[in-house]
């Protein structure tokens, strides 16, 4: 399996001093879910932001493909790595749904026929389509984030960067979103605190430690290391710990 | 409820208006009824101050929308009411001030109360076209009028934001406002020091909050332009709308339906 | 302090529009000049943000009654004058369609008055001039303050000028400006001080948002002595001008007079108007705003500049004995914190 996303050597610090990640450097294969824990704070947010270029690095490198994240490689990158950020609310603000899941493909210059094909069926895709003509502020919290996820769908990308997707959600609508996610072939980059949705759905698992890489490995290796889990703040799923 | 609170929640009732997306009134081309509204406006105004009676005949373009855009007289009369306390406040010094007398029709009234009355029915006639250029219009039609009919892309990116996350940020100091008053046990108002940390709190989210934004903006590919505004269509329809009403006000400007 | 349309004649609301629409569309160029993509958002979230702050209410010591900001000041600092602008006006037309809170035909009035004032007289001569960028907590309040009161002056006397002008209500001139403009000397004296409030903690938790933000050739600010001097020209320069308006008045006022009832002037029969002209005659030093009755208009108009800079020293002296007092909080708190 290729590799679909190469960071090397990657640091960023935040205005006031503080480093949020030192100098990681990770690698992500084509086709595979890939699953990035943490405490708050530990650095996943802001290493996700690197992958679509929203922060550039201060110093060291990411690669899509052979593409380096660069101001001037922005649009590109941004049509191949679709992020999904952590407040819907942030996401949808557009007046319909449809306009907002139009958003992309029409920034990106396609024809109007083209636009409505392509939200139609990113909107399918999330199983939401008869939600095209309302307000976003009217929706639930689990519709918004499948909206959400619609909304990137619909550009085509060949990654899916999700920061946080489960969180807020009740029972049923997560169950909905896991099953959502599984089913999608891209490549899927995903930072969460719900350990158990890893679990269930990740191909491998990074564990980051105050910007640093701690642990790596398959979910299994990762998640039955109970003192490493503890050692950075967290602990381990309940489907492990409950046998 | 926190008097706060009620102040919050009856104004994000008033933003939260449904419009009936299947009425004559909301199928009319918002180009037709913004400029409408705007020539109605105009002329309302340019009423001398003690004119009542002349003013009368202009109700019939509230009362026009209503009936075609099958809004409740309980709506709209909810939304004039807190407004026309202002004009009340302002036009109540007129009978004291003014010591003349005004004939009308062979009867001598007190110019005061006369232009008062006309103060009252100036305002009417405004607010209500106002509102009802809302209640019968989406702001996603407004604003892709308002570019039709040249405004910057600056400012029609500006109501449209605005338009979005006005109700979320009224939740948001609702909900700070909430959690103040269970705190403070009966104790009615902010004081300024309270007042002042609530605020600062907003300003800080609603900074971050215009972060995220940007950045889920950027990501999408942002180019500068959020409202296309090649949607509308005109119809004969609008035609007729735009110019009886307009023919109508300046026909009762100028007298030319010779009743008076 | 938002003007509706009943009070209001077309000359006026389109005088409004002109000279709002002029500026406005100059801030827009100037904001597209900067082609900053952050400001579409932080523009749209802000004016959110102003509308939900108008809506909570604080109550003012001492009088049991509430207030509400106007937030032009703080929006000018945080997103410069041009971007503050176009804020303040789309904030003012939302509030005309959705609440009727100011007219629309009044609206080009409304947005000079709330919009334009603080941002492009009181923001760059007032604040600009005393705190500068990057300051200390002391120049952030009195700069404030100093803004905020002298803003809301002019804005309550503009309010007066277009309906004076506007001559649908039958306020006098000189009751209205004596009714408004002392109103609206507590309400600039309280926005000024959460205005500074709401910087100074901002420069605690974001001073990033300050810095980035605000736009401004002022590396340097002036030493405070400089600052007191073009302080005080500038209230005298002010005083003189408005005044100078005002006094075209009564001219403008007879016309309209005689256009709506057929006479020259208003005939005081009524016991209440004689009693209040008594009053009036009584207690102005400087009657009818001029030295003499003599119909020279050039001594008119020297008593009535005389007036109004008389009135503007008085304003000058209440903004520099607020100032004087923050300093001495300040210097109080600074001997608490280091004693």
């Amino acid at each position: 399996m290729t590799t679909h996303i190469d960071i090397k050597n990657l640091s960023y610090s935040y205005p006031d001093g503080t480093a949020a990640l030192k100098s990681l450097s990770l690698s992500f294969k084509e086709g595979q879910t890939h699953a990035l824990i943490g405490a708050n704070g530990a650095g996943k947010s802001t290493l996700l932001l690197h992958l679509n270029g929203t922060v550039l690095p201060q110093c060291g490198s990411v690669f899509i493909r052979d593409c380096e994240v660069s101001k001037k490689t922005l649009y590109k990158v941004r049509q191949q790595v679709g992020m999904v950020f952590q407040n819907p609310d942030d996401q949808l603000f557009m007046s319909t749904v449809f306009d907002d899941v139009a958003f992309g493909p029409s920034n990106m210059g396609m024809k109007e026929e083209m636009i409505d094909e392509c939200v139609d069926s990113a909107l399918n895709q999330v199983g939401l389509k008869h939600l095209a003509g309302r307000h976003p502020t009217h929706l639930s919290t689990g519709e918004k984030k499948r909206i959400s996820i619609a909304t990137v769908l619909a550009m085509e990308p060949d990654i899916l960067v999700l920061d946080e997707p489960s969180a807020g959600l009740d029972p049923g609508a997560r169950r909905m979103l896991i099953n959502l996610l599984k089913s999608f072939a891209h490549t899927k980059i995903i930072a969460t605190h719900d350990l158990d949705m890893a679990l269930d759905t990740a191909d491998t698992v990074t564990l980051l430690y105050q910007g640093e890489i701690f642990a790596q490995g398959s979910p299994v290796e990762i998640f039955n290391d109970r003192k490493k889990l503890e050692q950075c703040g967290l602990e381990q799923p309940l489907s492990i710990s409950r046998y | 409820m926190d008097k706060n609170a009620q102040i919050i929640s009856g104004a994000i009732e008033v933003l939260h208006r449904n419009v009936d997306t299947g009425t004559p009134a909301a199928s009319l081309d918002p180009r037709a009824k913004i400029i409408v509204t705007a020539v109605f406006v105009t002329v309302v105004v340019s009423y001398s101050k003690y004119s009542v009676l002349d003013l009368l005949p202009y109700f019939a373009f509230p009362l026009f929308l209503i009936v075609i855009g099958s809004i409740s007289l309980k709506a709209l009369f909810k939304r004039m009411l807190p407004a026309a306390v202002f004009a009340v406040m302002v036009g109540i010094a007129n009978p004291f001030l003014d010591p003349n007398q005004v004939v009308i029709n062979n009867y001598a009234f007190s110019a005061g109360w006369v232009s008062f009355l006309s103060i009252l029915i100036r305002f009417s006639l405004c607010a209500a076209a106002a509102f009802l250029l809302i209640l019968t219009t989406e702001m996603s039609r407004i604003n892709m009028a308002l570019k039709y009919l040249g405004v910057p892309d600056v400012f029609i990116n500006q109501m449209f934001f605005m338009e979005r996350y006005i109700v979320l940020l009224a939740d948001e100091a609702l909900k700070i406002s909430r959690a103040r008053a269970a705190r403070s046990f009966g104790k009615k108002g902010y004081g300024i020091t309270v007042f002042t940390n609530i605020i600062t709190n907003l300003l800080l989210r609603t900074y971050t909050r215009a972060e995220n934004i940007f950045n889920a903006m950027q990501s999408r590919g942002f180019t500068g332009t959020l409202v296309r505004g090649n949607k509308l269509k005109w119809k004969l329809y609008d035609t007729l709308f735009l110019l009886s009403w307009i023919i109508f006000f300046l026909s009762v400007k100028f007298n030319l339906i010779g009743s008076f | 302090m938002h003007m509706s349309d009943a009070l209001i004649s077309p000359a006026v609301g389109g005088t409004g529009y002109f000279a709002s629409a002029a500026v406005i569309g100059y801030s827009i160029y100037k904001i597209k000049q900067q082609s900053d993509n952050i400001k579409v958002p932080l523009m749209g979230v802000l004016g959110a943000f102003v509308f939900a702050a108008q809506m909570i209410n604080f109550s003012i010591p001492g009088t049991g009654s509430s207030g509400h900001i106007c937030g032009s000041l703080l929006l000018a600092v945080l997103l410069g004058p041009y971007a503050a602008a176009v804020v303040i006006t789309s904030v003012l037309l939302t509030q005309a369609l959705f609440f009727a809170d100011g007219g629309l035909v009044a609206l080009g009035c409304n947005i000079i008055n709330m919009g334009l004032i603080p941002c492009f007289i009181a923001y760059p001569l007032v604040y600009k001039t005393i705190a500068g960028v990057n300051s200390d907590k002391r120049r952030i309040w009195f700069a404030c303050i100093a803004a905020s009161v002298i803003g809301l002056q002019l804005g309550a006397g503009a309010v007066v000028m277009e309906t004076t002008f506007s001559n649908i209500s039958e306020l006098p001139f000189s009751s209205f400006v004596m009714l408004m403009l002392p109103i609206h000397l507590p309400i600039g004296l309280i926005e000024g001080m959460i205005t500074a409030s709401v910087l100074v903690m901002l420069k605690q938790t974001r001073p990033d948002i300050l810095s980035e933000t605000v736009l401004s050739d002022n590396k340097t600010f002036p030493p405070l002595k400089k600052v007191y001097i073009s302080f005080v020209i500038l209230a005298l320069i002010t005083g003189g001008i408005v005044s100078w308006f005002a006094s075209s008045h009564p001219d403008g006022l007879e016309w309209a007079i005689d256009k709506t009832t057929g006479k020259e002037e208003l005939e005081t029969e009524n016991s209440v108007m004689v009693k209040a002209a008594e009053f009036q005659e009584k207690t102005a030093f400087l009657p009818d705003y001029a030295f003499s009755d003599a119909d020279s208009r050039t001594s008119e108009l020297a008593g009535t500049s005389v007036s109004g800079i008389i009135g503007a020293l008085i304003t000058l002296l209440i903004s520099v004995a607020v100032g004087i007092f923050v300093r001495v909080m300040q210097g109080r708190k600074l001997i608490s914190e280091n004693g």
